[in-house]
């Protein structure tokens, strides 16, 4: 089972078998174990080549028309199951879809979305048993552990990544999109995403807070702060051969 | 039993009769106002989530990335479980836990495996939660009380794993002020909170990663789209042009987790030395060519251990106690051994050791054989690490030595001068320095 449809009342009326609304050979299968009604939708046309090696697409197309075309292509690729229940659309998120890998195919698709299978049951007990140990040993080791300080960076990091850190990122991500030249796109990404792995490991180390006097020379022995310039250096220069490579080979293309 | 409602006097009965009626009726029109109330709102959140959804038309977030990441992050996940469990129970061992003697390096390994597998679960980590964080926008948020379950589960797995890795790092670069806790402890526990959670999420998502594997990276869309996608009738988005394909971004997550591991790997692994830029150590860097993790000032000794009458009190549960001087110390037989020193932060270094094999001091005032020893510092007794007990089988293996000297020189006083301990295989705060009682138990 892969991906599930939109129930049918948000399909509309399914089009008859090799109508000209069809562009590809079509065949409908019932699913054995689904409701009646229930077919699997095939374009064997696009399924043998959804997305060809070597294609536009697949080669970072620079032409949106290629790519939509493309991108529509691996959409009508994609073999679309069309249940009777909207619950279906849940059933992948939420693993009920293991009662099909155990062999196990319940009776209806109702049925697979409230009946989870074993192995996740399974998991999800035993998940939650090791979650509450983990717990209790924080609580039972209170004065090391102090909870409440654990609990609060668990939540501020958790709202630090998904408030700040990962729109920031997007926003960066968005803004090299639309100022830079297709060609450059590549060697900048790859160029800030290690920058960053490096920047945010190096932090404390750059800030020094570990050092003292006190502890001897060998504690922090560096000067990070130059060291970590000497390794972003090293990163972008990798990144400019890079870019080097990849405008001669735009360059191939369109001279 | 009669009925207490036949016994009932009619007015009453009826009273009560209205008063359900009417409490039915509230109860209605209260679920009528609430449902007027949320029901905007909820089409409101839908047709948001629909419409941030086909912003994220990034190929980068669709389920194949997300499965290859997760896959990665859930190898080093349990690496650093394992590694760290026997790094916790060696530095914290219970009655039943006893590294082994042999081989020597054997925790040297563990450790420096657990911190570099955790460096480089940095870049592995963010991605992850990078490629998914459009699920955050999923409508509805879940499904059924095991969605529920499930999802819930992702608050102590997220968490938990920023914490393990922010704190992790903090305390490699002895960044002690954001932890109000005790390190070891509170990672140790959470550690546990994110496994369980860790079970719960592979559990739940082993068939769609078998699946986004199994179809590879041309073929799966991104998530929140396809939802969306699917709930409107309409197909997913263009891809974007240019940027990087899914496999040119798994490699250059997986590369900047190899940057880091070149760069602070040289702590431990001694080829890779020269390129530890961003190592918290360096170890031939320190007194005597080896680092030190906490030095005579801290600790407090640098008037006790440099006293010319110091001595050495040998007691406990022993036919002939007795003391020993520097010197009388210094004319016992001495054997030398090759010993790497571990910290826990996860630097390590081989150096030569030349002293007084315990196996034959214990011999020497009447210890019975396969005695368990506590050995204690010249630190004040309050202090963390100021004594460690040394079990049966180390103190009987003959590389366990009351140390005098290092790579050939009288220990320095950062190193424990005038006598340390140091033994095959352990960690390196219960290498005890300063020693100035050994203790049969």
């Amino acid at each position: 089972v892969t991906d599930l449809g939109p129930p049918p009342d948000e399909l509309g009326p399914e089009p008859e078998k090799g109508s000209p609304e069809k562009r590809s050979q079509e065949t409908s299968v019932p699913l054995t174990g689904w409701p009646e009604n229930s077919v699997i939708h095939e374009s064997h046309e696009s399924a043998t080549d959804p997305l060809p090696q070597g294609s536009a697409m697949a080669n970072g197309a620079t032409d949106a028309d290629d790519a939509t075309d493309l991108a529509s292509r691996a959409a009508a690729a994609t073999s679309t199951v069309v249940p009777t229940e909207r619950a279906a659309a849940a059933d992948v998120e939420s693993g009920t879809t293991l009662l099909v890998a155990l062999g196990s195919k319940p009776s209806t698709v109702v049925e697979r979305a409230q009946n989870p299978g074993p192995l996740f049951w399974l998991t999800l007990t035993a998940g939650w048993a090791v979650i509450v140990f983990g717990v209790h040993g924080l609580i039972s080791n209170w004065s090391g552990s102090n909870p409440p300080a654990v609990l609060r960076t668990v939540i501020g990091l958790n709202v630090v990544n998904d408030a700040l850190v990962v729109p920031l990122v997007l926003g960066v991500a968005a803004t090299c999109r639309r100022l830079l030249r297709a060609w450059l796109i590549v060697p900048v990404d790859v160029g800030l995403i290690m920058t960053a792995v490096v920047v945010l490991y190096s932090y404390p180390l750059v800030g020094g807070w570990g050092k003292s006097s006190r502890a001897g020379s060998s504690r922090l022995p560096w000067n990070y702060a130059h060291n970590v310039g000497v390794v972003i250096a090293v990163i972008w220069a990798v990144c400019a051969l890079l870019a080097l490579w990849r405008w001669k080979q735009a360059r191939a293309i369109h001279p | 039993v009669p009925d207490a409602r036949a016994e009932m006097p009619p007015r009453l009965r009826a009273r009560r009769h209205g008063l359900s009626v009417e409490l039915k009726r509230r109860v209605g029109a209260g679920r009528a106002r609430v449902t007027t109330v949320t029901a905007p709102m909820a089409d409101l959140a839908e047709h948001a989530a629909d419409r941030l959804g086909r912003r994220f038309r990034s190929p980068l977030h669709d389920e194949w990335v997300a499965s290859v990441l997760g896959i990665s992050l859930g190898l080093a996940f349990t690496i650093c479980f394992l590694t760290g469990l026997v790094d916790y129970l060696a530095q914290h061992p219970p009655y039943w836990f006893h590294l082994p003697v042999r081989p020597v390096n054997f925790y040297r390994v563990t450790q420096g495996t657990h911190v570099i597998t955790g460096i480089a679960t940095i870049p592995l980590l963010l991605a992850k939660l990078w490629t998914v964080w459009p699920k955050l926008f999923s409508w509805p948020p879940v499904h059924n009380p095991a969605h529920a379950l499930e999802r819930l589960s992702l608050i102590p797995l997220v968490g938990g794993s920023l914490f393990l890795l922010f704190t992790g790092v903090a305390n490699i670069a002895y960044w002690y002020s954001p932890m109000p806790f005790f390190f070891p402890t509170a990672h140790f526990w959470t550690a546990w909170v994110v496994v369980g959670a860790l079970v719960i999420h592979i559990g739940s998502k082993s068939v769609v990663a078998r699946s986004a594997l199994a179809r590879g990276p041309a073929e799966t869309g991104s998530p929140i789209q396809s939802i969306a996608a699917d709930r409107a009738g309409a197909p997913p988005a263009p891809r974007l042009r240019g940027g990087l394909s899914r496999r040119g971004f798994v490699a250059t997550v997986m590369g900047s987790g190899a940057v880091l591991i070149l760069t602070v790997a040289g702590e431990t692994v001694a080829p890779l030395r020269r390129l530890a830029l961003l190592a918290p150590r360096n170890p031939v860097v320190g007194p005597q060519s080896l680092p030190v993790n906490q030095s005579a000032i801290e600790a407090g000794v640098t008037t006790s251990a440099l006293d010319p009458t110091f001595q050495l009190e040998v007691t406990g549960n022993c036919r002939y106690p007795r003391t020993f001087t520097l010197t009388e110390l210094r004319l016992l037989p001495q054997r030398a051994a090759g010993l790497p020193i571990t910290c826990v932060e996860g630097w390590s270094a081989a150096a030569s050791w030349r002293g007084i094999s315990l196996p034959w001091l214990l011999n020497l005032v009447g210890a019975r054989p396969q005695a368990a020893v506590r050995v204690e510092s010249l630190e004040s007794s309050d202090r963390l690490y100021s004594s460690s007990v040394i079990d049966p089988q180390h103190a009987a293996d003959p590389d366990t030595l009351l140390a005098l000297e290092l790579n050939g020189a009288p220990l320095d006083l950062d190193h424990g001068y005038p006598l340390r301990l140091i033994a095959p295989d352990r960690p390196g705060v219960l290498q005890t320095k300063w020693v100035s009682k050994v203790v049969v138990l």
